[in-house]
């Protein structure tokens, strides 16, 4: 019964509306209502108290914070001067525009997304609007206020802080509180004015934003502040100093493709747009990384064949011939019914790993040494694994001999091949054709479950030759040396590293969970029992001990010979951290998938490996959508623990390089302002995205009601 | 009527235990082709149970099933075999919610049969014409009513050309006014000459379309016949209290 | 009218498949290939770990455990331990000290939180949503660092403070008045751990009560008299609990005399009999009148590990191994060079235990002395906490309160609004109906998330290496800095973890499956 069909509807997300607001009454009636509300007398005294009590400490906190930003002594200008350096840290400033593209590129997919699939981000109503803007004129005239409030008027007066307040209304103050009076005003009016009208407006959010950026333009472009340590020898400088440019370019761009698709999807399949910008946005995470802001210096010897590099060992002879070779026996293997060929393929594949492992052992290694030792003096290949890969190499031939039917002898081929991929690690050869090897393994599994007609054949070998393609080119680019001229030991930092550690340890955590949630809600008891031990360790450890870890311990693990920079490392340990709790998601996700979806699959004659891939995982998955978006969030927080190991991301540099600096101005003692700093930047950040994941989780119909 | 008809399933002293207990203890039975059983039985008596075992999404301990010929064991190969013969409809419908109708049909002739598809499809939306709703082709089945989505589910199974089709109690869970659709669906299904072992307690149906009932109780066969011997004459003392419960 | 038939020929009639077409073996071939592959990959890391370590000068030991090491810490029960593992107590600790006091006040700040947030009242509930949305989008170690500059802010503490106080606030810290314990509170305690069996007792003597007979019998009041009398008289006559030292002093000469085979024995008959037992509770539910029932493979896979599990465990305890350990769990083998073991335990419990008649607390006022040239906290009176402690636990409380707020929001919007309406109906007033109804409900929803924020909350505490406050990453991190055992440290810190954090999840596991059995 439970496992009825959900019923998700699709395709039509419809607007959710708000709840209708309470028919606004006076201010009378809501004080009454709001805060000195009750059932009997003493409840409404006891409400009015609470208001009071309530009040005061919230006025008290703001006066707090306000005198804090406020006094004269704070020396912002740290947090002004080295934005750049919190951003970016060492990257270097010719440099520059590199970052700047990598946001653009960036804003170009958000504003295509938001034509393609957003349709504009929904709209706002006006009332919501227009009391918003009130609340925040109010606001702001309270913290007007309360700036220049005498000290007596704290309940408590913690020894925290020495404010002078300044009780005579300067300039800024009278402006402040002017703005807020303002936008008091326009609000206050406005509802006024359109009454119950307003809530029948709305505006698009889209519309607000293209606002948004406009009056931001404008202001960076006019306004300027006074400056009290020119760096420069100015006197005042535009509040974006000397980023004006970049940005108002930017909001440009964003704006102009914005329009660019709404013309494009007239123009062109919708459905088409779809696909490339999906592509776009896997794809342009790594160019960004790899190839914009690496700068990387390309060997053309190394790509293309020529001096010291033998034709086949460079990242165009590899391509080609994986490519081929490989895509060739993908291609039996996508429909493998041919028992024929099956058979010449297996008894290839078993002579060649036969053969070339005794080539190998034989070539360079004294036997003697092997049968005392069990390990080769040379070291070229430890005894076991010549066994192992000679006797798969045998398996390989027996079965082309004598199973008389494709589709098993493809079978025993994916099971020889898992077992290559786990061998090549212990043979010594190219980093990269480690990688590719496993990659052949992985789609030489997969293919038998995705071929079959000559459309799905094609698509699997496009998919393996996009595969090949991609691990060459990885490795072609992370061996490059960077062009970069930077003083620290990497060129990512600051927030551009933050922001870097989440996304990628998201990403390469994904995988990792869910196969690890499949282990562990599988029927078979070892891999249950592996998976819940792996899942439980890492959930039980902290992060902190996991970072040690990987700064301190993974090298010592590594084999000799085989090193990662410390940012490599850390991504990964953070992806290894993160596919516990990926993991925990997904099993939730799995588990709200009724058990009649697995039935009606395997009564169909779906392989346990196509129901899983075709109707299990897009269910789970798109169940625990929302929760994923909440790791995101997680996630980026926990980027910040990086800062304990000395990395320098943007937390590191603000609270340790900054209050630091002694020239060309002095800020030292500025610790506290830069944490101040730093929590509202976080803040900022963390609040709006799940405000979006939020009205996300909204928009798909599973949030709370 | 089936002595002249080649077998179909044939299983012999199938047992089943789930944990402790036992919910199968010994059923033998023969099913020829073109036959169509029906299966009763109080709530409870296996019933789902032994025509689960014949496409193996349950495992049976002792006795043996065989389809078209096809011995049912651990055998990857025959598992595979038996499972795109034998096509399974439920209660429940069990539609893939992600995917379209149409999707929903051509799954298992796209990954299963390996059939292109365009041809999938084409042959998809005969179906669906054939169950009466080719209209409803690019709609989700969250949007459909369960009468339709029960005969999607038909058209889902027959897509795989199923030479036996299981259906377990496929219109109880459904609103009195869809039964009838899904009914007529399966009554011309049966006179086109498919192999059909139905669970079900809908009387008309068996009275009308079955060549023989079986009567499911603690496990077993307690009583198997043609229906008018059933409904006219039955035998044991349970089939008649059980009987005169549900007419 | 059934015709037996054969089935046609096609596959040869129950013939048993190749094994590369059997499902069952080919399940069971990949598991053990996996595992094995498993196996070795984690023994092949840990060798080549440990030849790193010897090729760098550091071989793999746990000696550093035994020997006197040079560090001074930053605070503990003892800040200039003598060993590598007295360093690790003490880092242990201090992390329990902040987990178990962030647990108690993050709840309680959080409960606040919670059902503000659902006031009626809107200055109320927006106060505590700020705090909420403040709160929670801010990672912690930017709290903990920013407590941490504030606290260093405050003023100094100077040589006129000198004297005692209710209350100092400085960037020494923050000190309060405390109640210090003193000679008797061995006894004391003891004496209320009776207590609060006989608490139990009674209280169940009246529930069974009104269950019987239907009349109030007011257990809760009765339950608390008891509880409050063992509070008070126990300040009086806790000494008689000194008759405990008799039985302490004889477990102790059991456990130190007796000869250690004996013990063996006693452990290994104990493995094979809860293999026993798990064996035959398996096998009884799955017989039938009719016979044992059909084994899935599932289940011999768990009899086999039960089986080689319980085999195992008696012949590690008759064998060398087993001689070793339970020596060391007796205290007869020095572990560590540290006087630990079943019988010190009881040994120091017997000496603490006797008749006279020292006061088990005692109520002090914090206060500044001059021993040199510098005012500090004095250690004997009041209690004075560091600005590290100050900051890590204000951090954690502060920011699991937020979560904590949170689940509380949803646990009680959860419970069904009939409930509440009919609580209403019934004529309970709001207070009422939030106590008597909501409340308790709300609990069992709230259990679980609140649990995973216990354990986030216990984790996070290992952010005070962020501040120099000395738990037990900090003190581990200090401990191979000067030692090199990062592999050794490693292993510590994942048993210590995983044991917190199984204890906390067993402790909340057992609540949760008694309210669950409470609603049936
Ligand atoms: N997966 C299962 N685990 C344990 N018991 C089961 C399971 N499936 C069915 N049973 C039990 O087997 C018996 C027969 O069930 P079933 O075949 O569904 O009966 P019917 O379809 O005739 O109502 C029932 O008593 C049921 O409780
Ligand atoms: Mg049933």
């Amino acid at each position: 019964m439970t496992d009825q069909p959900q019923g998700i509807v699709h395709g039509v997300v419809e607007d959710l509306e708000l709840p209708p607001e309470p028919p606004p009454h006076g201010p009378k009636i809501w004080i009454q209502e709001n805060l000195l509300g009750g059932d009997t007398p003493t409840a409404r005294v006891l409400n009015g108290l609470l208001s009071v009590i309530f009040g005061l400490i919230a006025l008290n906190i703001l006066q707090y914070v306000t005198s804090y930003i406020f006094e004269p002594s704070r020396r912002w200008s740290a947090v002004t001067f080295n934005m750049k350096l919190m951003m970016v840290q060492a990257f270097p400033q010719a440099d520059l525009f590199r970052i700047w593209v990598s946001v653009g590129i960036f804003f170009v997919l958000v504003s295509f997304s938001l034509v393609v699939w957003g349709g504009g981000g929904g709209r706002l109503s006006m009332f919501s609007l227009a009391k918003g803007i009130r609340n925040i004129g109010v606001l702001f005239m309270i913290v007007a206020i309360m700036h220049g409030a005498p000290e007596t008027w704290n309940l408590v007066s913690l020894p925290l802080f020495t404010i002078d307040s300044p009780t005579a209304w300067s300039l800024a103050r009278v402006v402040f509180f002017l703005l807020g009076l303002a936008l008091f005003a326009a609000g206050f009016l406005y509802l006024r004015a359109s009454g119950d009208a307003a809530k029948e407006q709305s505006v698009p959010v889209l519309s607000l934003l293209v606002a948004g950026m406009v009056i931001i333009t404008t202001a960076i472009w006019l306004i300027k502040l006074p400056v009290p340590e020119g760096q420069f020898g100015e006197t005042t400088a535009s509040i974006a100093r000397t980023t004006t440019g970049p940005w108002t370019i930017l909001f440009a761009v964003a704006i102009g493709s914005y329009f660019l698709a709404r013309v494009l999807v007239r123009v062109f399949d919708p459905a088409l747009i779809k696909r490339i910008l999906l592509f776009l946005w896997v794809f342009s995470y790594p160019i960004i990384i790899m190839v914009i802001q690496r700068k990387p210096v390309l060997l053309w010897g190394d790509i293309l064949g020529g001096g010291p590099t033998v034709w086949w060992e460079s990242g165009l002879g590899l391509f080609v011939l994986f490519s081929l070779i490989g895509g060739a026996v993908i291609w039996w293997l996508a429909l493998s019914t041919d028992v024929t060929v099956g058979r010449v393929i297996a008894i290839a594949m078993g002579a060649v790993l036969a053969i070339g492992t005794w080539l190998v052992v034989n070539a360079s290694n004294d036997w003697e040494d092997i049968i005392r030792d069990g390990v080769p003096e040379s070291a070229a290949l430890p005894l076991w694994v010549a066994i192992v890969a000679a006797l798969a190499g045998i398996a390989l031939i027996a079965a082309g001999l004598l199973i008389p039917d494709g589709i098993e002898i493809a079978r025993v081929i994916g099971l020889i091949m898992g077992v290559v991929a786990l061998l090549v690690w212990f043979v010594p050869m190219l980093f990269v054709v480690r990688f590719l090897l496993i990659t052949f393994a992985l789609t030489a599994i997969a293919a038998p479950s995705f071929g079959g007609s000559t459309q799905a054949r094609v698509r699997v070998v496009a998919v393996w030759i996009a595969l090949v393609f991609l691990v060459v080119v990885t490795f072609v680019l992370g061996e490059a040396e960077t062009a970069l001229e930077f003083q620290s030991t990497t060129f990512l930092g600051g927030f551009n590293f933050s922001i870097l550690l989440a996304i990628t340890g998201l990403v390469l955590s994904f995988p990792l969970g869910v196969v690890l949630a499949l282990a562990r809600t599988s029927t078979m008891p070892i891999f249950r029992l592996l998976a819940t031990g792996y899942i439980e360790l890492i959930r039980s450890v902290p992060m902190i001990t996991w970072l040690f870890f990987g700064a301190v311990m993974l090298p010592v693990f590594l084999p000799d010979g085989i090193t990662f920079d410390e940012i490599v490392r850390v991504i990964g340990i953070v992806a290894i951290f993160n596919a516990a709790y990926v993991a925990e998601n997904v099993r939730g996700g799995l588990q709200s998938i009724g058990k009649g979806q697995y039935e009606a699959a395997s009564a169909m004659g779906l392989s346990t490996v196509q129901s899983t891939a075709l109707i299990v995982l897009p269910q789970a998955i798109r169940a625990v959508l929302p929760a994923l978006v909440g790791s995101i969030i997680v996630s980026f927080k926990d980027t910040s623990l990086v800062a304990i190991i000395g990395l320098a991301d943007v937390l590191f540099i603000a609270k340790s390089f900054v209050p630091g600096q002694t020239s060309p101005h002095n800020f030292l003692g500025t610790q506290p302002q830069m944490l101040f700093f730093i929590a509202l930047f976080y803040w900022v950040f963390t609040f709006s995205f799940s405000r979006m994941a939020l009205r996300y989780e909204k928009s798909i119909g599973l949030g709370e009601h | 009527m089936t002595e002249d008809r080649k077998p179909m399933i044939v299983s012999e002293g199938v047992k089943k235990w789930f944990g402790d207990f036992q919910a199968l203890r010994g059923v033998t039975t023969t099913v020829g082709e073109r036959d169509v059983v029906v299966v009763i039985g109080p709530s409870g008596s296996g019933k789902s149970t032994f025509i689960r075992c014949i496409n193996r999404l349950e495992v049976h301990q002792e006795g043996r099933i065989a389809v078209d010929g096809i011995e049912l064991t651990n055998d990857l190969r025959n598992i595979d075999a038996i499972r795109r013969e034998v096509g399974m409809v439920f209660q429940s419908f069990n539609l893939f919610p992600h995917l379209t109708v149409l999707e929903n049909i051509t799954l298992a002739p796209i990954w299963v049969r390996k059939h292109t598809r365009t041809e999938s499809e084409e042959n998809g939306m005969q179906l669906l014409e054939r169950v009466g709703i080719p209209e409803q082709a690019d709609k989700f089945p969250g949007q459909l009513s369960g009468g339709q989505q029960q005969r999607v589910a038909i058209a889902r199974a027959l897509a795989m050309n199923p030479k036996v089709m299981l259906f377990d109690e496929p219109t109880s869970a459904l609103d009195p006014e869809m039964i009838k659709e899904v009914l007529d669906v399966m009554k011309e299904l049966a006179e086109s000459g498919m192999t059909m072992i139905v669970v079900t307690h809908e009387m008309g149906f068996a009275r009308e379309v079955a060549d023989r009932v079986l009567f499911f109780d603690y496990g077993t066969i307690v009583e198997e016949g043609t229906p008018e011997h059933f409904f006219t004459n039955p035998q044991h003392d349970r089939t008649k209290l059980f009987l005169s419960q549900i007419l | 009218m059934v015709t037996p038939l054969e089935p046609q020929t096609g596959t040869s009639e129950h013939a048993k498949p190749p094994f590369w077409r059997n499902v069952t073996v080919l399940k069971w071939i990949a598991q053990i290939g996996f595992l094995t592959f498993f196996i070795w990959l984690f023994y092949i890391l840990i060798s080549q770990a440990v030849s790193n370590l010897e090729g760098t000068g550091i071989a793999f030991s746990w000696d550093f455990l035994a020997e006197p090491l040079g560090v001074l810490l930053g605070e503990g029960f003892n800040t200039s331990p003598g060993s590598g593992i007295e360093a690790l107590a003490v880092g242990m600790t201090n992390m329990l000290r902040i987990t178990a006091s962030g647990i108690v006040a993050a709840t309680i700040v959080g409960t606040i939180i919670g059902v503000a947030r659902l006031s009626s009242n809107w200055i109320v509930s927006q106060v505590a949503n700020a705090y909420i949305e403040f709160f929670r989008n801010i990672p912690l170690l930017v709290q903990i660092y920013f407590w941490q500059s504030l606290v260093l802010t405050l003023g100094e503490l100077t040589v006129e403070e000198e004297g005692a106080a209710w209350f100092f606030a400085t960037s020494k810290g923050i000190a309060i008045p405390w109640l210090t314990p003193r000679a008797g509170r061995w006894q004391y305690i003891a004496l209320l751990v009776l207590g609060a069996f006989v608490t139990r007792w009674v209280y169940k003597w009246r529930v069974r009560i009104l269950e019987e007979k239907g009349v109030e019998t007011h257990a809760g009041s009765w339950a608390l008299g008891v509880f409050a009398t063992f509070l008070i008289a126990g300040w009086l006559v806790h000494p008689i609990m000194g008759l405990f030292g008799f039985l302490w002093s004889a477990l102790a000469w059991v456990f130190g005399n007796v000869p250690v085979i004996l013990f063996q024995l006693v452990f290994a008959a104990l493995a094979a009999w809860l293999a026993y037992r798990f064996i035959k509770n398996f096998l009884d539910e799955r017989r039938t009148p009719a016979g044992l029932a059909k084994l899935t493979d599932d289940d011999y896979f768990r009899l086999t590990v039960a089986g080689i599990l319980g085999l195992a465990g008696v012949a590690f305890f008759l064998l060398g191994p087993g001689n070793a350990t339970v020596s060391r769990l007796l205290g007869r083998d020095l572990t560590f060079s540290m006087n630990w073991g079943l019988e010190p335990i009881f040994s120091f419990l017997a000496e603490k235990f006797d008749f006279s008649t020292g006061l088990p607390l005692d109520f002090s006022r914090p206060e500044v002395v001059v021993p040199t040239r510098f005012a500090q906290y004095s250690p004997a009176v009041g209690k004075a906490f560091t600005p590290a402690f100050v900051s890590v636990w204000i951090g954690v409380t502060l920011y699991t309160a937020a979560f904590i707020g949170e689940i509380v929001r949803a646990g009680i919007m959860a419970v069904h609004r009939g409930q509440n309406e009919a609580a209403l109906a019934v004529g309970l007033r709001r207070g009422q109906v939030l106590r008597l109804v909501v409340l308790p409900q709300a609990f069992r929803i709230v259990l679980p998330p609140l649990g995973s924020q216990y354990l986030n909350l216990a984790k996070n505490t290992s952010l005070g290496i962020a501040v120099a406050y000395a738990e037990v990453v900090q003190v581990g991190q200090t401990i191979y800095n000067q030692e090199g055992q990062t592999l050794a440290v490693f292993i510590i810190w994942m048993a210590f973890y995983s044991i917190v954090s199984l204890v906390l999840s067993g402790v909340v596991n057992y609540y949760n499956r008694k309210m669950q059995l409470v609603e049936r």
